[in-house]
């Protein structure tokens, strides 16, 4: 008995749509006549009263002698109210016009004139009594729930509950008296019914009743021959044929009403029946009959919104039979009924498009219904067909066939005439067509029927103008969209993350080709009717379709291509929908282009990350790489000139990812060694571009590049050995690969820097990149001499480079340069003095030529840096000692080679060698500072002189034992003393110039 | 048209740079050690003043080394079966450590720990040499190169400075120095130190009496030992994780390659016309493993 009121249930659930919208159309019908009739009302009253004030005001003129001419007042002209016709019903019929008016007509007989006709009756049992305006909300509320609602609910309450008891065991009822019982149960429901329904008050509880009634008299006739304890019928065929009966005759009553809602709840008891009663060929032929007789009654009644629920509940039926013969053999598999069932649904499909055809449509609102009903039922057919299909290879034929007939229907003189069936039968024809190959080829997926039936829902309100079909038709793309995300791409993307094979060309095409279908419903049908698509909520969905189709695309690629080729895919689909952005001006494309280039930015690094293999001798990571890159260079390109948010920012990003990927690949491919020098020849090609070409990113990622490259150095080529002479420096491979490199660092700061027109020294560039670029040169070289020559020898290269930074300052006039002189030449001497001084001892090193070596050198720097001095307006007045430093940089040059080799003497020599050395020096000091003209430079030699005095006197004459060394140190400090003077004596004049 | 010339230049002095490269097969190891030298190194040498200035007296760094050698040989007990290796090693020793500077109580323990492939020093005069090195020699001249290697960091007072950071370091007094333990002088010294003490070590072997072949052979196994087993990064990803744990385990690990102690052992050789001496085999040796019953 569950199974029953399961079925029962399922069943309203399942027509519950086609319920509601009946429901709907009959209350707005409803409304419709109420307030027309309420119009009425209004204007006869009005009429009336303007009569009366005319008769009012007429009246004292009518008992005055005739001497005045009355003043005639012509009757003003009805309004003659045009017939209103409301589900083909004509409530108020046209009413005869009055007599035309007569200038100076006069005055009429009160009895003469024209009584306004009484309002029309209005057909009672369409349209309910006017309620007086005074009635109060709450009132009104009470009454519909006590006269409307009540009733229904009750009548529904009380069938189930016969039902129950029909099911329940009837120990002292033989079946023959319970059915008779029954049934009159039933017809005293019915007699009620109609009986009450006559009076206004009742109208609704006796349709309650009559409905209730023919329930249960259905119900009884089909519990006659299948359910135990009321078993009479033995035959189901026979039972079937009652039920037919009773549905016919109930059809007929309910006819009298002309109320589509009660007409269609009494065939919605007549396809239940039908699927209570699966028993071919009988329920088949049933069918038939109930579809063709619905169809009469829609034709004749103009019916439409009927049509809607009948075509759904005979597909629905069928289906449900399918289903059933389906659970009985155990599973999908052909059955012997196959052709019938098949013949049934054409038949289905031939009587509603008949009737789609040949109906007379009064207003845009039928058409409207019609055109649902015109789409649902090939939807429909297609569905229940292919539920019931078992050969698949035949389904692009059938869609091929289908598609010519809509479309050839379409062509007719009847379709042409009304247009409507044209625009929906020609789309409908055109989209199945198009569906037949994509659904042969994608294994017959279900979503290319429903886009079908979306698109032909689409362009059916693009032709008809209709909103509500292009809501239709973007909702079922929606849904389509979001199945497929929900269903394909989840498991896809779940297989992907997995890393399990993904390749699946059936779903690549399948959803490549709602990817398509749904970027054209997004955005050709705007472009190309854009008057039409012109609410704010259908641009709402046709952008979230653009997104599902951009997810779509992706999805369809990643099945269709190998991990390793995916990246390139996606990226070229960037680059297309970049292009499609700028020609088009749609800025979603642009963001499905980021995201798009994202994943295949990501899937590019990871894929080629574990790309070793090589193909044909190429390896796979370059095949990789490369054309991502290049297809993202050239996103860049598009996006810097499209229309998207931030356009320079997005150029970079796309700039940037194919950088980081060729930097990625050189890394990977190359041996250790050539990876900063890769860096920096890319760096460098990316600064010349950026330069020509004038993006800062550019420019920016040389930068990165360039250092990058400098940092690479410490990690792999200053590793590599050449412990040697100089002979074998010159060739290792550090110095191979690090000196191109410097060069390079070099050549970009020349191209930044900023040249002055004096020749004057420059500032330093403002710009951090420039500091860093001239400094990243600088450093290179000095990491060179010191990673690579003998840590002896270490401070000879550091010395020379010291001075090759003097004289670069010197011939490119940059400030930049004198800083570093003053860096190297303190780092020298740290060098000098806390390595190769405390390795002096050791006699397997050169640690002392090579401290000679690289005092000389920086000696020999000192003239070049006084062409540096230029004059004193030069000179930058400032408080800041470097600067002061970097711009007396013969200062430093000269007193740090002195110090240290007052120190080295003083370390290497002993007794008084030392003294006599540092006279020697002295006196080498003072002749230097008489060429240069430098007082300090004088005082210098002058101190020495005073030093190697005081340590004659306070120490040498008191530890020396040795006399020889003590008087040849005493003559040699004197004669110096005397020689130095001798030269003041001789440059007295100068002298005094200068000082 | 003057900056498309030089920019010619510059790509094909690249590219002529990458083919010698290529053509060279050059190899290079990737890793922090380029960078770890040059820290170290400068740490050493701005140290190096404030270090001379405030060293050790010998007694006191004879007292430290004493009870840090006793407190390691507590730990690590030599094995009562290897005396008559023990008493071998410090012979060697004894012999080598006669052309020292620096006039110290030398004295060498033997370790009898397989693992233990390494030798190391302790301050006043302590040397010890692991199993697992020895068990790498051939030679006596091997030995003797090991040894002299590592008493010169004693006699150049690697092993005193070493002890005055530390000091610094911990913030404790010379006389808690004790507690320092022995662990912290495996840990090898500045490139500098290492090569100095190659160096010296050398020297002090060659005036012993020894080969300075000896040192040469030792280098070439540490040698084949360092690309046998040294990880070498196949990958950028593996270079850089290599990077980062060197980066963070390797500060006082600043070993110069085996090649380049060889290198300039064998300048030395060069430069000082060391005759060709004939290598002693090692007249005792561990005993060798117990096979599996």
């Amino acid at each position: 008995m569950e199974y029953i009121f399961i079925f029962l249930l399922g069943w309203v659930v399942l027509c519950l749509p086609a319920l509601i919208y009946s429901a709907v159309i009959e209350g707005r019908r409803r409304r419709d006549v109420k307030q027309l009739d309420d119009q009425i009302r209004s204007l006869v009253n009005q009429i009336d009263l303007l009569e009366r004030r005319t008769r009012t005001t007429q009246a004292p003129a009518h008992n005055e002698p005739a001497t005045a001419p009355a003043t005639s007042i012509p009757p003003r002209l009805r309004p003659t109210p045009q017939p209103v016709e409301v589900a083909g019903i004509p409530l108020i019929p046209p009413r005869p016009q009055p007599a035309s008016p007569t200038p100076a007509s006069p005055p009429i007989a009160a009895e003469a004139r024209v009584q306004p006709p009484a309002p029309p009756a209005l057909r009672s049992d369409t349209i309910p009594a006017a309620q007086p305006r005074s009635a109060k909300k709450s009132a009104a509320l009470e009454e519909t729930v006590g006269t409307n609602w009540l009733p229904k609910l009750g009548i529904t309450i009380l069938v189930v509950g016969v039902g129950l008891f029909v099911g329940s065991q009837w120990s002292s009822f033989t079946p023959w008296l319970r059915v008779l019982l029954l049934y009159a149960a039933a017809f005293a429901g019915l007699a009620g019914g109609i009986f009450l329904q006559r009076k206004d008050q009742f109208r609704v509880l006796g349709r309650a009743l009559i409905g209730g009634g023919w329930a249960v008299l259905a119900l009884v006739t089909y519990a006659i021959g299948n359910i135990p304890g009321v078993v009479v019928v033995q035959s189901a065929t026979a039972d079937l044929f009652l039920l037919l009966l009773a549905v016919g005759v109930m059809v007929w009553h309910t006819l009298r009403y002309e109320s589509q809602l009660v007409t269609g709840a009494a065939f919605l008891l007549g396809f239940v029946a039908i699927g209570l009663n699966p028993e071919p060929p009988y329920n088949l032929i049933a069918g038939v009959i109930v579809v063709a007789g619905l169809t009469v009654i829609v034709l004749r009644r103009r019916w439409f919104e009927l049509e809607v629920f009948g075509i759904l509940a005979a597909y629905l039926n069928h289906s449900y039979w399918l289903y059933s013969i389906y659970e009985r053999q155990g599973g999908w598999s052909p059955f012997p009924q196959l052709n019938s069932s098949l013949a049934l649904v054409i038949a289905y499909w031939a009587l509603f498009r008949i009737s789609y055809l040949v109906r007379k449509i009064a207003d845009e609102r039928q058409e409207s219904v019609s055109t649902i009903s015109g789409l649902l039922n090939p939807v429909l057919f297609l569905a229940v067909m292919r539920y019931q299909a078992f050969h698949p290879e035949l389904a692009f034929y059938a869609l091929l066939i289908m598609g010519a007939v809509e479309f050839s229907l379409g062509q007719l003189g009847v379709s042409r005439q009304r247009k409507a069936p044209f625009y929906v039968l020609s789309s409908l024809g055109a989209a199945l067509m198009a569906a037949a190959l994509p659904f042969r080829f994608s294994g017959s997926a279900l979503e290319v029927l429903w886009l079908a039936g979306a698109e032909a829902f689409l362009l059916a309100g693009v032709f008809t103008r209709e909103r509500l079909f292009r809501g239709f038709g973007l909702i079922i793309s929606l849904l389509v969209a979001g199945y497929a995300l929900v269903v394909r791409v989840g498991p896809l993307a779940q297989q992907i993350s997995e890393g399990r094979s993904h390749s699946d060309l059936q779903l690549s095409l399948l959803l490549a080709v709602i990817a398509i279908i749904v970027y054209a419903n997004a955005h050709l049908t705007r472009h190309l009717w854009a008057e039409i698509f012109d609410h704010d909520e259908e641009h709402l969905a046709q952008s979230v379709l653009s997104y599902f189709g951009s997810i779509l695309a992706a999805a369809a690629i990643f099945a269709a291509v190998p991990d390793k080729a995916a990246g390139i895919a996606l990226a070229l689909l960037g680059v297309l929908l970049n292009f499609a952005a700028r020609k088009l001006a749609i800025s979603e494309f642009n963001v499905q282009a980021h995201w798009i280039s994202a994943v295949a930015f990501i899937q590019t690094a990871v894929a080629g990350s574990a790309a070793d293999a090589g193909w044909h001798s190429v390896p796979q990571r370059v095949l990789m790489f490369v054309p991502a890159a290049a297809l993202f260079y050239l996103g860049s390109h598009l996006v810097r000139t499209s229309r998207t948010w931030k356009p320079d920012i997005s150029a970079a990003g796309y700039s940037w990812a194919a950088t980081v990927l060729l930097g990625w690949l050189a890394w990977y491919q190359l041996p250790p060694l050539e990876v900063s020098l890769a860096w920096g020849v890319f760096g460098l090609a990316l600064f010349e571009i950026g330069y020509a070409q004038k993006p800062e990113h550019l420019r920016i990622q040389g930068y990165a590049a360039l250092v990058a490259s400098f940092v690479h150095l410490f990690y792999s080529n200053f590793n590599t050995r050449a412990f040697g002479g100089w002979a074998k420096v010159l060739g290792t491979p550090a110095v191979v690969t690090v000196l191109p490199l410097n060069a390079i660092f070099y050549w970009v700061y020349a191209r930044t820097v900023n040249r002055g027109q004096s020749g004057a020294i420059q500032a330093p560039a403002k710009t951090t990149v420039e500091f860093l670029l001239a400094c990243l040169g600088t450093a290179a070289v000095a990491s060179l001499v010191r990673f690579e020559v003998t840590p002896e020898i270490v401070v000879v290269g550091y010395a020379l480079l010291t001075v090759a930074l003097l004289a670069t300052a010197w011939r490119t006039r940059q400030e930049i340069f004198l800083y570093q002189t003053l860096a190297m030449l303190a780092v020298t001497a740290f060098r000098i003095s806390m390595h190769n001084f405390y390795y002096l001892h050791e006699q397997f090193t050169s640690s002392l030529t090579s401290a000679v070596w690289a005092i000389g050198i920086l000696a020999a720097g000192v003239p070049l840096s006084f062409k540096l001095r230029g004059n004193e307006q030069e000179r930058p007045s400032s408080t800041n000692w470097g600067k002061v430093l970097a711009h007396h940089l013969e200062q430093p040059m000269f007193f740090v080679p002195v110090v240290l080799m007052v120190v080295l003497l003083w370390l290497k020599l002993s007794g008084g060698m030392v003294t006599l050395a540092w006279g020697v020096e002295a006196l080498v000091v003072f002749l230097f500072a008489l060429w240069a003209k430098e007082r300090s430079f004088r005082w210098a030699g002058l101190g020495l002189l005073v030093l190697c005095v005081g340590k004659l006197i306070f120490h040498d004459a008191w530890y020396f034992d040795d006399v020889r060394v003590r008087y040849l140190t005493w003559i040699g400090v004197g004669a110096l003393l005397l020689l130095v003077s001798y030269l003041y004596g001789r440059n007295r004049e100068a002298l005094r110039e200068y000082l | 048209m003057k900056r498309g010339i030089a920019l010619l230049l510059l790509f094909s002095a690249a590219g002529l740079a990458f083919y010698y490269s290529s053509r060279h097969n050059a190899q290079s190891s990737v890793g922090p050690e380029a960078i770890l030298n040059v820290v170290a190194d400068t740490e050493r040498e701005i140290s190096r003043v404030p270090l001379r200035l405030t060293r050790l007296s010998d007694q006191g760094e004879i007292r430290i080394g004493d009870a840090m050698a006793r407190a390691y040989l507590n730990r690590n007990p030599a094995g009562a079966d290897e005396d008559a290796l023990a008493h071998y090693i410090a012979t060697v020793g004894a012999t080598v450590a006669g052309r020292a500077r620096r006039k110290l109580p030398y004295r060498f323990h033997y370790i009898a720990d397989p693992s233990l492939v390494n030798a190391f020093a302790l301050p006043g005069g302590h040397v010890f040499i692991g199993e697992g090195l020895l068990r790498l020699m051939d030679t006596e001249d091997e030995l003797a190169s090991v040894l002299g290697h590592e008493l010169e960091h004693i006699d150049n007072y690697h092993c005193a400075e070493r002890v005055q950071l530390q000091a610094r370091l911990r913030h404790v007094p010379l006389s808690g120095l004790v507690q320092l333990p022995a662990e912290i002088f495996m840990a090898g010294y500045s490139k500098d130190q290492e090569l100095e003490a190659d160096r010296d070590g050398t020297a002090v072997a060659v005036m012993a009496g020894y080969s300075p072949s000896g040192a040469l052979h030792l280098f070439e196994k540490l040698g084949k030992l360092h690309r046998a087993y040294v990880l070498k990064a196949g990958n950028p990803d593996q270079e850089l994780s290599q990077v980062a744990i060197e980066g963070i385990i390797g500060y006082f690990r600043s070993h110069p390659l085996p090649e380049e102690r060889e290198q300039q052992v064998r300048e030395m050789i060069l430069e000082n016309h060391w005759p060709e001496r004939k290598e002693r085999a090692l007249r005792f040796r561990p005993k060798p493993f117990e096979s599996a019953r």
